[in-house]
């Protein structure tokens, strides 16, 4: 059984007509691999996908990851829906200088540690989380240990620059996140992978939810769920579905390479010059 | 220790006293490991249980970022130490799709035999101790006398007891011994004459049901929410299974059936994880039956440097739910990050919804039934 095979099993991703439908007013790119779509989001409009997620049915949160790309601190959410068990991910690249982005605690309660766990580890604060409290380490402890700038002993690394691509300033441009540049889909097997683009029936069904506003698409919704707030945004999702021609941004890099003139490092890098670094434990700033 | 009034937990509750806060843990020997929760009891009634964790923090994560794939192996064994030669199959799973490496057919086989080999090896730990706990000595016992054979087993072909670095990537490390199979199926073959025996003492007995019954009620809702898996999700009623819903290695070949229990309870969780000694017995007699005599255990490998950009979230369904890894590529040897998604920490975080409103003396009844190790929770 190939992979592709093996991963198609009972699986149904979602079709980019859906797709767009969730993203349609936010700063979203979308692209599906195999039985995933994977959600590129502008980090203030993190919060109002994981919203519009959260009311199509995306009721159990895998996994919530903090990482340092070294260009900034990424957040990748991995979310899968019980019924239909179609698997999405939101990744959101948040810059060196304001880690910080909303926490979808209040959706799903088992992000709740993941999201302590990234701010312990990792230094990104989760706005109104309950509780952002360290909680792998001590409470006294200085450092972000996971952060790139640390060795495993937890001295700064003298070598460490931060990476100016892609710059942080395309956010502000045309959004290009770094994957969508690099390598988007390169990891695929070598059978051509069946499952994404032909999956009729879900299409329909799942389009029927991002549609209608709120109260109609009682069927694909699991059953026992009561959102917590049936508040704004599933209006706004429900308009695009029709125009299916909303401008995605391409995804060549051209914008990235444009704008990258403004980089977010202020001190001069040249690459003769080490810095020296006491052999002490350097508090965060 | 200091009274502490919490009034916005009280004002419900009859004839309320004072909140007093209790330690449970780190050393309180039925927490499995060094896990302490501070319980707000008022009287008889547990009113919040907060988890402190990190006791055991070791920031595997770090030093897999300064290791090769390959060395990154033996760190998952020492997540659940349990169970080791489960943790290691997420990690292979990730990079052999990052890679596209093909596994070959009698490798497939293979770890599925050993994978559920180690799960009735876990669960026997599980019935052991949880018992333990709830007072009888005797199950530890025979438990682990049980135990004591498959992880003889195990030795003879990993060379390893508890940490057996076997899998790897596109298969496992070598082949086995030549005699594993013949001693899984005498083993079988014991085992399934003993487990009347633990049912009658565990899951049958009177005294195992008055201590277990309606206690400690997780709401499937809540439970899905809190991304709780494994058989603490299937003991609420809904029937999840990875081997199932995503199969991986040998598992689309062979036929066996989700234990789900509807009563959302200690019992049922238990009930829920003892019905699946029958089912791994199953799964282990088919893959047996199976099992295709020649072949290679391993492909001829790529280097083992995903392409720059790549990243993969793979899953599989451990003993204790869904043990996830979440690598991402730069392009070297080794990840650029690599996560882990326990399942022992996200069951966890319901704890507080399964204490809050039972008696004090169900606490570790339980905690008991949710068979966590500390070792996965801290990493």
């Amino acid at each position: 059984m190939t992979l592709a095979a093996q991963v198609a099993f009972k699986v149904v991703p979602l079709e980019s007509g859906a797709v767009q439908g969730f993203s349609s007013g936010l700063r979203v790119r979308s692209e599906n691999y195999l039985d995933e779509t994977t959600f590129f989001v502008h980090p203030e409009d993190y919060r109002a996908l994981c919203e519009r997620l959260y009311k199509a049915g995306f009721d159990f949160p895998r996994c919530l990851s903090g990482s340092d790309m070294e260009f900034g601190l990424r957040v990748t959410l991995h979310l899968q829906s019980l019924e239909t068990k179609t698997k999405a991910i939101v990744i959101t690249d948040l810059k060196y200088a304001a880690p910080r982005v909303a926490s979808v605690s209040d959706l799903w309660g088992g992000v709740e540690w993941h999201e302590r766990e990234a701010y312990d580890l990792v230094g990104i604060t989760f706005e109104n989380h309950p509780d952002l409290r360290r909680i792998l380490l001590e409470d006294d402890w200085t450092i972000h240990p996971l952060q790139r700038k640390y060795n495993t002993r937890g001295y700064l690394v003298s070598t460490w620059t931060e990476k100016t691509f892609p710059s942080p300033a395309v956010w502000e441009e045309g959004f290009v996140p770094f994957s969508a540049v690099a390598a988007p889909v390169v990891h695929a097997p070598k059978a051509a992978a069946p499952a994404v683009g032909d999956a009729p029936v879900p299409v329909a069904e799942t389009s029927s939810v991002a549609a209608p506003a709120g109260e109609a698409p009682a069927k694909k919704q699991p059953k026992r769920w009561i959102p917590k707030d049936g508040s704004a945004p599933a209006a706004e999702s429900s308009a695009p579905v029709a125009e299916t021609t909303a401008p995605e941004p391409t995804l060549t890099p051209v914008a990235a390479v444009e704008t990258s003139s403004e980089p977010a490092s202020e001190e001069p890098k040249n690459p003769k010059i080490k810095r020296w670094v006491p052999k002490t434990k350097e508090g965060e700033s | 220790m200091t009274a502490v009034l919490n009034p916005t937990a009280l004002e419900t509750v009859e004839g309320r006293t004072d909140e007093m806060l209790i330690n449970l843990g780190p050393q309180h020997p039925a927490t499995h490991g060094v896990l302490k929760v501070v319980l707000g009891v008022d009287g008889e009634r547990v009113t919040r249980a907060i988890p402190h964790i990190g006791f055991l923090h070791r920031n595997h994560e770090k030093l897999e970022e300064v290791r090769t794939y390959s060395m990154c192996i033996p760190y998952t064994d020492r997540m659940d130490y349990v169970s080791g030669m489960q943790n290691e199959l997420p990690l292979c799973l990730a990079v052999e799709d990052m890679l596209g490496i093909e596994v070959p057919e009698r490798s497939k086989y293979i770890r599925t035999i050993l994978f559920e080999l180690s799960r009735i090896a876990s669960h026997l730990v599980w019935i052991g101790t949880y018992m333990l706990d709830l007072g009888a000595i005797t199950p530890f016992l025979y438990a682990f006398r049980d135990r004591e054979i498959i992880l003889d087993i195990i030795e003879k072909t990993a060379g390893a007891r508890l940490l057996p670095n076997y899998f790897t990537f596109g298969g496992v490390r070598r082949d086995h011994h030549p005699a594993m199979l013949e001693d899984i199926l005498e083993f079988l073959k014991f085992f399934e004459t003993k487990l009347p025996e633990y049912e009658a003492l565990t899951i049958d007995a009177p005294v195992f049901q008055a201590r277990t019954v309606g206690v400690g009620v997780l709401d499937p809702q809540v439970a899905l929410n809190h991304g709780v898996t494994g058989p603490n999700l299937r003991g609420s009623g809904i029937p999840w299974d990875l081997r199932k819903d995503e199969p991986y290695d040998a598992y689309p070949f062979v036929d066996f059936e989700v234990c789900v229990e509807l009563g959302c309870d200690a019992y049922s969780r238990s009930r829920a994880r003892f019905r699946e000694f029958y089912e791994s017995i199953k799964i282990i007699r088919q893959a047996i039956a199976q099992y295709p005599k020649v072949g290679p255990t391993l492909p001829k490998l790529p280097r083992l440097k995903p392409v720059a950009g790549v990243e993969r979230y793979r899953a599989a369904e451990i003993s204790r739910g869904q043990l996830g890894v979440y690598l991402i590529s730069d392009g070297t040897e080794k990840p650029f990050r690599s996560k882990h998604r326990s399942p022992s920490f996200c069951t966890l975080q319901a704890l507080q919804d399964m204490f809050v409103g039972s008696k004090f003396s169900d606490a570790i009844a339980i905690l008991g039934s949710i068979d966590i190790v500390l070792g996965e929770v801290d990493r």
